[in-house]
């Protein structure tokens, strides 16, 4: 939580609700979900087909990017910044817990 | 009327007015915790397949895995559509539109729960 009332005009930074904070909080969660996730397919897939451990790697590498992403308070996003940006991290988050559910569902239907 | 949403389409581009920051992240949170469940679900469905011993019913276990694992991939799925409409609901300052996601998953685990109850029952009384 920061505030800057320096009664000059310059914007208020206030987020009583700790709300950025909870926000990186809850990627820091979901980032380490999908190393998990990511490894157990990877795992999973084994020797079958190396191509399918991709998905697995995937998930775990970008994991490790939302983590980084979250890093220092300096990189938490600011106050309605971004929305772009932020949206790609949201689609780009979608997209690889959908194709590591699809591997994963060829690895059960398979087994 | 509107044109057909591809999947993943994002917000549309300059729609309506940028919402409070503090509903954006709400939303955020709300789909990340969506995300969560979808991988704690694909997670159990792999653990399932691989831990289970064979059960009495053919394609038992891997039934289960499937059901765990698809119920997963539709949640990955609903949680970004979610996403996108509460973005799009907020920057027209619209009420939130209903989900169906929460009763998805409610049928969902419930089936795959009943489903894993009969294969254990039958996998006792056969075994």
């Amino acid at each position: 939580m920061s505030g800057d009332g320096d009664g000059r005009g310059a914007a208020v930074d206030l987020d009583a609700g700790l709300q950025r904070e909870r926000t990186a909080l809850a990627w820091d969660r979901t980032a380490l979900a999908l190393i998990i996730v990511g490894a157990l397919v990877v795992r999973s897939v084994g020797d079958r087909a190396p191509l399918w451990q991709v998905p697995g790697y995937l998930a775990v590498a970008w994991g490790a990017v939302l983590l980084a992403l979250d890093a220092g308070p300096g990189r938490r996003p600011r106050p309605g910044a971004d929305p772009p940006l932020r949206t790609r991290r949201v689609r780009a988050t979608g997209i690889v817990v959908v194709a590591v559910s699809c591997v994963a569902l060829v690895l059960v239907a398979a087994a | 009327m509107e044109s057909r949403r591809r999947p993943l389409q994002g917000p549309r581009r300059g729609l309506g007015h940028d919402p409070d920051y503090r509903f954006s992240l709400a939303n955020e949170r709300t789909f990340l915790a969506w995300v969560r469940t979808s991988l704690a679900l694909v997670a159990g469905g792999l653990i399932a397949t691989q831990l289970l011993p064979e059960l009495a019913v053919a394609y038992g276990r891997e039934a289960i895995g499937v059901g765990l694992v698809g119920l997963g991939t539709l949640v990955a799925v609903g949680a970004f559509r979610r996403w996108v409409r509460n973005e799009e609901a907020m920057r027209l300052q619209r009420p939130i539109p209903p989900s169906r996601l929460p009763a998805v998953l409610a049928v969902g685990a419930v089936a795959v729960s009943l489903g894993a109850l009969a294969l254990l029952l039958i996998d006792g009384m056969r075994g």
